[in-house]
């Protein structure tokens, strides 16, 4: 395990273990692949989307009520180890997502979480994913390293197993991020019909306590689907994800704008789909699993929200600028290339006008239209 | 003071439904959580409010949401519709509403073709054969629905009409179940769906499914149960066969069901919170919608512990779940709660006794219900079970909310489907 942070401090903290996977050695392109490589390849994504989360962590992430107490981190990339820069300024070697330093990283979170119910415990795994029906398991680095199949699933993390056996743990908000494929080679398929798909890491209790914790699970796809990013790059659920967080899935509460755990899912489908249309990806559809509703993450300023106005009849827009204004600001932006203006906003109650110099239609208004995360959509009827 | 009437426009069938919104102020603060009201044919909810510009937020059972601008002058009643077609295929619109099936990035069909019978279709999973199961006692009865438009068949004195139609990417079944004789008779009823090339699918359904008080169906005697058959899209390698989806057109039992699947247990929450304000109905005359409550409830334990969270509840719980138990012998689903309550209330060995129960009684007719019994099984570390429903759990698809298995997947998992089919997959016993 490598704890990037580690504060030791008084009260609730929050604790969090970042798995990036992107290197297979026994996948197709790795150093030594299995002779079936289940069509499983090397990735170049999650050691790209565990720093990001980690960073965001680290600088961002401000809970009402607990702080970042640890930040576990292992990534496996594909040119080797990471090294990142600690809580002190010193340089840290990251250990890798292999089987072994997951199992002894997952035991020191619950064990860090456990500490204080007030606790937060929050689990992202970026990596490949496997799933069988209503059973999802996490590829370690090392699968695959039997290459005669007999333990095939040794290297994967059981999800569900996972997830039961986080009952046990006090901290009473928990929140599980996976940014997997749910596909299922048919050779992992077989090996779940017998009610498991990996290998557990914690043992779930036979007396799960009532209400025990508030533990949402997000996917980043549906099952059976294939989770998108760009080479090289960050995905597109994290990049949903950390704008979600940025403010696209805030609500305004009694401590201000804040993203609470039943405002993310929403938030992070709408930017999926803006990402999707932006970066000519796939449809790529996030789903929850399992119960939700409390505020993980509040915003300093009120949150940034994409705005995009059109007109009817659309061919008014080639004529028209836009006028969006408030008491605090004004913006006149003109005509689009697009046939509609895409701008954002900080949240907050605007007018919205189309104003027309040349006069071919009258003058159009919209007045204290409030513009909510996560995005918002306006058509301006016109007339001439 | 104004009035704010809000109403989601929808054409749902002729039908109503409701879905939850959020009402926010000019500066953003929620103001209220209303139920609004779906459907041409629903009343407009009627909400008080101070004059000034509101942003009106429905959220969709699919997990869509709708936005409208409104602005309240003083004193006046504000009719306002809120459009949610979204929908390219309108005859698809519980679909759509409940799971965003037919959204517009389908082929969009001619309006006055749109209701066809089933037929062969470039695009379309071509029903081969669609047989409705009905195991009381050790009877079978199959009849397959293939090929027609309209029919009827009967099922130990439950009287099915079914209708089948096919456009596009899609073939609907719908299904209406009523009981000679007046009172409900329940059994477990499975349908094995079968389209060309593809592997079978094994579907529970939830029929007879009594009209409510809020009938959303314009037959009062029940209401209409769907199956859609969607091509799977190509980059779902892997799972094979068409998307098979099944949805109840109750009108708040679709959308409670449907909020359950998509994970928004605070919408799922507040639906029951309501419904639960009814008047008791016995689980015997509404099985369904009494093990919907019930699952909710447990699923959203956390957010439930805002709602209720007192020991008596619990202890009612625990009653509740044991009449499903004890007076629908028929349906895993009862013993499948009770047992999940006994865990939770630290009785490991009663426990495990449900679950047994429950896996003599065969699988769960709700995805939830497998899904617990596969955690329960897990906690108490009843291996020898854990394997006979591992199959059912690997091959049953988590996004519906009535279990839903794949044959081909079954099948790679040992399971012999072919025998199954007689006796076995009618009853699905899993002992």
């Amino acid at each position: 395990m490598t704890l990037l942070v580690d504060r030791k401090e008084s009260g609730p903290g929050i604790h969090a273990m970042v798995i990036g996977v992107g290197h297979y050695p026994h996948l197709e392109g790795g150093s030594t692949p299995r002779p079936d490589t289940l069509d499983l390849r090397q990735l170049t994504s999650p050691p790209v989307n565990a720093l990001k989360v980690a960073d965001w962590l680290r600088t961002k992430l401000s809970h009402p009520r607990a702080k970042l107490a640890s930040v576990d981190l292992l990534v496996s990339a594909r040119g080797g180890p990471v090294s990142v820069a600690d809580d002190q300024g010193a340089t840290r070697e990251i250990d890798p997502a292999t089987m072994a330093c997951i199992r002894s990283g997952v035991l020191g979170w619950i064990q860090r979480a456990h500490l204080d119910a007030g606790n937060v415990a929050l689990f992202y795994f970026c990596g490949h994913g496997v799933a069988a029906g209503l059973m999802s398991g996490l590829l370690a680095e090392d699968f695959g390293d039997d290459h005669t199949d007999r333990t095939l699933l040794a290297n994967v993390v059981d999800l569900e197993e996972l997830y039961l056996g986080m009952d046990q743990c006090r901290a009473e908000e928990q929140l599980f991020l996976i940014d997997a494929c749910r596909a299922t080679p048919a050779a992992i398929a077989e090996r779940a019909m017998r009610g498991r798909i990996g290998e557990s890491i914690l043992t779930p209790s036979a007396k799960p306590r009532y209400a025990a914790r508030d533990a949402p699970i997000l996917y980043a796809c549906q099952p059976g689907m294939t989770a998108y990013a760009q080479r090289d790059a960050d995905s597109a659920f994290t990049r949903a994800l950390l704008d979600s967080l940025d403010g696209a899935g805030a609500v305004l509460e009694g401590i201000g704008w804040c993203v609470r755990t039943d405002s993310l899912l929403r938030a992070v489908n709408a930017r999926l789909r803006r990402l999707a249309g932006d970066q000519n990806l796939p449809p790529q559809k996030a789903v929850q699993d399992r119960t939700s509703g409390y505020v993980f993450h509040r915003l300093a300023k009120p949150p940034s929200v994409p705005l995009s106005v059109g007109c009817h009849p659309q061919t008014a827009v080639d004529a028209a600028e836009l006028v969006v204004s408030n008491r605090l600001l004004s913006k006149r932006l003109p005509a689009p290339p697009k046939g509609r203006w895409a701008e954002s906003f900080p949240a907050g109650s605007y007018d919205i006008a189309a104003e027309f110099p040349r006069k071919e239609f009258r003058d159009c208004a919209l007045r204290d239209v409030l513009l909510h995360p996560p995005e918002h959509s306006i058509d301006l009827e016109v007339q001439q | 003071m104004s009035t704010l009437a809000l109403r989601l426009e929808k054409d749902l069938d002729g039908g109503t439904s409701v879905a939850l919104g959020q009402v926010f102020d000019r500066r953003g603060e929620l103001v209220a959580a209303p139920r609004i009201p779906v459907g041409f044919q629903a009343q407009h909810l009627e909400l008080e409010l101070p004059e000034g510009s509101y942003l009106v937020r429905a959220l969709l059972p699919s997990g869509e949401y709708v936005n409208q601008h409104v602005e309240l002058l003083p004193g006046v009643r504000k009719p306002v519709d809120i459009p949610a077609h979204g929908s390219e295929h309108e005859w698809l619109s519980w679909h759509h509403f409940s799971n965003g099936a037919g959204a517009r990035d389908a082929v969009v069909p001619k309006r006055r073709s749109a209701f066809m019978m089933a037929r062969r279709h470039d695009e379309s999973p071509i029903l081969e054969s669609l047989r409705l199961v009905s195991p009381a006692m050790h009877d079978i009865v199959m009849e397959d629905l293939t090929g027609v438009g309209q029919t009827t068949v009967t099922l130990r004195g439950m009287v099915v009409q079914a209708w089948v139609y096919g456009y596009g990417p899609h073939v609907l079944v719908r299904l209406t179940a009523r009981v000679d004789g007046g009172s409900a008779q329940f059994q477990p009823v499975r349908a094995l769906v079968k389209c060309a090339g593809e592997p079978e699918s094994i579907v529970c359904l939830p029929m007879p499914w009594p009209g409510q008080q809020h009938a959303s169906s314009r037959d009062e005697e029940a209401c209409a149960v769907e199956i859609l058959l969607q091509s799977r899209d190509d980059r779902q390698a892997g799972v094979p066969g068409p998307v098979v989806s099944v949805l109840v057109k109750d009108a708040v039992y679709g959308p409670l069901l449907a909020y359950l699947s998509s994970g928004d247990l605070a919408s799922a929450l507040e639906l029951v919170r309501v419904e639960r304000s009814r008047p008791f109905v016995p689980p015997r005359q509404q099985p369904y919608a009494f093990a919907s409550i019930e699952y909710v409830l447990l699923e959203g334990e956390g957010l439930a512990n805002q709602l209720r969270g007192t020991a008596t509840d619990r202890h009612y719980r625990l009653e509740a779940t044991k009449a499903l138990r004890d007076e629908c012998s028929w349906m895993p689903d009862g013993a499948v709660l009770h047992g999940s309550h006994l865990l939770r209330s630290g009785d490991v060995e009663s426990a495990r006794r449900e679950f047994e129960t429950a896996i003599d009684r065969g699988v769960p007719v709700f995805t939830a219900g497998l899904r617990l019994l596969l955690e329960g099984l897990r906690r108490v570390e009843a291996l020898d079970d854990l394997k006979k429903i591992g199959p059912y759990a690997a091959s049953a698809d988590p996004q519906q909310p009535f279990t839903t298995l794949n044959s081909a997947a079954l099948e790679a998992g040992g399971v012999d489907v072919t025998s199954l089919r007689a006796r076995e997959i009618a009853a699905m016993a899993l002992a």
